[in-house]
């Protein structure tokens, strides 16, 4: 720490503040995959394993997984296993797929985070440039116009909206992309409203402020707080319109696994992943969380 | 224009309700003469590829998900305002919990929380029980969006001069929960409920559309999105998309009652 | 204004000792969350059947003592030290099962702004049904009688419409009378009554003021009546303490607290009119 003691005392609360919610993250994480495990095991079906059938394996091979299993009839030692199994990055065995969970999720995560993050850019843009334009024309017309185009689009399923984009033969990007833009467009549409009917704006109006310069200095800029708990949301919304859209268009991602995992009962796939998403979600809440903190620290 | 939503909204119902007389034909009579034939007299809309009359699947299918997704919409905004309530009230750790707990629902994306849920569930269930199912997970996880709202409420209630007032004459602090706070949050419960009915309809159009919802043969708009999979037959035969109008123009009713009305945030 | 060598709480409970037991007896500092030090030693004493005044300017924190007194600071983020000894009993050694039976039974509130302190969900009927209920276990329906005559004597239409009514669709003064036909339910022994005209106009005021006097030589009752106008205090009230900076500054009888001056300034401001009139009410 500086010897300058208000930089000083301004640094130490960012730490700590930031550790308390690496703390938080760690602990919601911790109590999904409790949850997780939990369910997993008082399911249906669990503790039966399949290998027994096979007419294979010798007596003493069965007596094996037997024992192996036994382990698992405790619930706490279950946790306690499915913990240490997921600190080595060891999450089961699909029951469906045959694979170890962490290789299916290892293949296909890649491309999911891909369409996620290309959808989230493609809404964001239209988003951007609609809101943008509308905060600079300021014409009823094209408000309302804007307004039934993305109600309209709001009242379309997710899943419909993917067979369309399979149909139009766009990628899963884009198809994520058509799926945020209504959504994140009216948010949009709310805060700068909002926004535009706060004094400050009045006050730079009347000093003759129009224009790009209105709507990005004076009505985005002080909204940027809000802006940024939305980027969050929408990272959120993303990861849920993977799943129609890989279904649908046949793209394979965890969001396809997922759904297939879910069709066929194949409760560790489907655990695991949700605990996987539920963290990526909390990271980017926390991050979001942590810019804010520090943007208001700075104003 | 909010009575006109709301209106058309109860017109549409009360046809749904009236199925039994107004449907043609039973939704799970199959004329295998008449498979896949587009619309003529007696079949309005057509049949489908197993000889079932569209109409009467589409008409079955809406009293479903009309009735039964403003009936979970009902039970979310009931169990948001018990947590809410019980949460604002009480404080201490048992507010910490339904927060942490909140926190926990809403970090995931909502398909992902369906879906995990329902693959819990036996898949291979009768058609009244995964109507039960279908209905009942989306009551049962989607409280904790209203949750958050209706305990920012009550938190802002109990710091009002009436609360004070009630305390200062003595009143107990399940009396002030039930009598003085309750009934202010009425507008708020109400708006939660305009907002979540036509989430949880769009929701079981997903998970239908999925393979996930009500299975088959009992019809609801969800499952009889399923025919629309392949768009360009689609396209061939428009007729197809009369369970995606009807799902449109209802939710869009839903959005108008919901964007002009007067709800206290 | 007075002068002399002992403090006006002194004075104050000098008072006391040569008449009667204290009713009411303060000793209070209060610290507030991000304010400490609102109220500082401020001490004073009421006598049974006495009709005691606060004065101060607004934020001097003569409400703070209302909230003080019945325990309620929570609610505003506050926190007490000191002594409020009721009817020999310590106040702040109780716990709130006990406080919730002293609070509307024996000390009742009259709080500040009547439109933000009624329901605005509940009807009237509703607001002195839990009034009622918070003490006593006979049936509403037999109450409703009594209630009804107390309305007719605060000069309130006492029919089945106004029982029905909510309240946006009464005046702030009838909201006044409500506020303090549910203070007077259950005939507390001392009444706080937190500027209770600030919101009317001057004719309300009078009347107001006439019915509080009436009701605390009725029922024997105690007032701690907490405004910032002067006139009205030195209508309805035997004693006064002024606050200022936290502290209570002067501490006695009104006469002696308002000087010879002050009565010359209110007789010039034509404002002994008003004073004869509520004392001839």
């Amino acid at each position: 720490m500086k010897d300058n003691g208000e930089s000083g005392a301004l640094r130490l609360p960012f730490w700590r503040a930031a550790l308390g919610r690496l703390l938080c993250l760690a602990l919601t994480i911790l109590l999904a995959a409790f949850l997780a495990a939990a369910l997993v095991r008082v399911a249906p079906g669990f503790g039966v394993d399949e290998r027994r059938l096979d007419t294979r394996l010798s007596e003493s091979s069965i007596r094996a997984l037997d024992a192996e299993n036994a382990g698992n009839a405790n619930l706490v030692r279950y946790f306690g296993r499915y913990l240490s199994g997921l600190c080595r990055g060891e999450l089961g065995q699909s029951v469906s797929f045959g694979q170890p969970v962490r290789e299916l999720i290892a293949d296909r995560l890649g491309l999911t985070v891909r369409s996620a993050a290309a959808g989230v850019a493609w809404a964001w843009s239209g988003a951007a440039v609609v809101t943008l334009a509308l905060g600079i024309l300021r014409r009823r017309a094209w408000e309302l116009a804007a307004t039934v185009l993305s109600g309209g689009l709001l009242c379309l399923p997710s899943a419909v909206m993917a067979l369309l984009a399979l149909y139009l033969r766009v990628g899963p990007g884009l198809a994520i992309g058509a799926i945020l833009l209504p959504r994140i467009l009216r948010y949009l549409h709310n805060i700068t409203g909002a926004m535009t009917r706060r004094p400050h704006v009045l006050a730079a109006r009347a000093r003759g402020i129009e224009g790009l310069r209105l709507v990005t200095r004076h009505v985005c800029l002080p909204a940027s707080a809000e802006v940024l708990a939305l980027a969050a949301v929408s990272v959120n919304m993303a990861l849920g319109a993977a799943i129609p859209v890989e279904a649908l268009c046949d793209s394979p991602g965890v969001g396809q696994l997922v759904w297939k995992a879910a069709l066929a009962r194949d409760l560790p796939v489907v655990v695991n992943v949700t605990v996987l998403i539920a963290a990526i979600t909390a990271s980017a809440n926390l991050i979001s969380d942590a810019i804010r903190g520090a943007m208001r620290r700075e104003a | 224009m909010r009575r006109a939503s709301i209106a058309v909204l109860g017109a549409i119902l009360i046809v749904l309700l009236c199925a039994d007389w107004i449907a043609p034909f039973p939704y799970e009579r199959q004329f295998r003469a008449d498979v896949a034939v587009p619309p003529c007299r007696p079949y309005r809309l057509g049949t489908d590829a197993l000889g079932r009359d569209r109409l009467s699947r589409l008409i079955y299918g809406g009293r479903v998900s009309m009735v039964l997704a403003p009936l979970a919409a009902l039970l979310a905004v009931a169990l948001a305002l018990l947590a809410g309530l019980t949460a604002g009230c009480l404080g201490g750790w048992w507010e910490r919990v339904v927060t942490t707990a909140t926190d926990l629902c809403l970090s995931l994306p909502w398909l992902f929380l369906l879906l995990a849920a329902r693959a819990m569930l036996p898949l291979n269930a009768g058609p009244a029980t995964s109507i039960v199912i279908t209905f009942g997970l989306l009551g049962l996880l989607g409280w904790a969006g209203p949750s958050r709202i209706l305990l920012a409420a009550v938190k802002r209630h109990q710091r009002s001069d009436f609360v004070l007032l009630a305390r200062s004459e003595g009143c107990p602090p399940w009396r002030i929960a039930l009598v003085q706070i309750l009934p202010n949050l009425r507008p708020v419960a109400a708006a939660q409920f305009w907002v979540t009915a036509p989430a949880f309809l769009l929701s079981e159009a997903n998970l239908g559309l999925l393979g996930l919802g009500v299975a088959e043969p009992a019809p609801s708009w969800g499952n009889l999105l399923r025919e629309m999979e392949n768009l360009s037959a689609v396209a061939r035969n428009p007729w197809i998309a009369a369970p995606l109008v009807a799902l449109v123009m209802v939710v869009s009713c839903f959005q108008v009652a919901i964007s002009t009305g007067d709800f206290e945030a | 204004m007075s002068s002399g060598g002992q403090s006006s709480a002194e004075r104050g409970r000098a008072a006391v000792s040569r008449g009667g037991e204290a009713l009411l007896s303060v000793h209070l500092s209060v610290d507030y969350r991000n304010k400490p030090e609102v109220l500082r030693e401020v001490a004073f004493d009421i006598l049974p059947g006495e009709a005691f005044g606060l004065v101060g300017a607004s934020g001097s924190g003569k409400s703070t003592i209302a909230l003080a007194i019945l325990r309620l600071l929570d609610m505003r983020g506050g926190a007490a030290r000191g002594s409020i000894c009721f009817e020999g009993r310590e106040l702040l050694n109780c716990g709130e099962k006990e406080m919730r039976r002293v609070r509307g039974r024996q000390i009742a509130l009259v709080p500040q702004s009547p439109a933000s302190a009624l329901n605005p969900a509940l009807r009237l009927e509703t607001h002195f049904r839990e009034a009622w209920q918070a003490h006593s276990t006979r049936p509403w329906k037999e109450a409703r009688t009594s209630v009804r005559d107390l309305l007719v004597r605060l000069e309130l239409p006492a029919g089945e419409a106004f029982f029905r009514r909510y309240p946006h669709q009464i005046s702030v003064g009838q909201a006044q009378r409500v506020l303090i036909a549910m203070a007077v339910l259950h005939r507390p022994a001392l009444l706080i009554a937190d500027e209770p005209t600030s919101a009317l106009d001057t004719a309300a005021q009078r009347e107001i003021l006439g019915l509080l006097r009436g009701l605390s030589r009725e029922f024997a009752m105690a007032t701690l009546y907490i405004s910032h106008d002067l006139a009205s205090v030195a209508a309805l009230c035997q004693r006064v303490g002024v606050l200022r900076g936290g502290r209570l500054a002067e501490c006695g009888a009104v006469e002696t607290v308002m000087g010879a001056d002050a009565r010359v300034g209110l007789v010039a401001s034509g404002i002994d009119g008003f004073i004869h009139a509520v004392n001839a009410s």
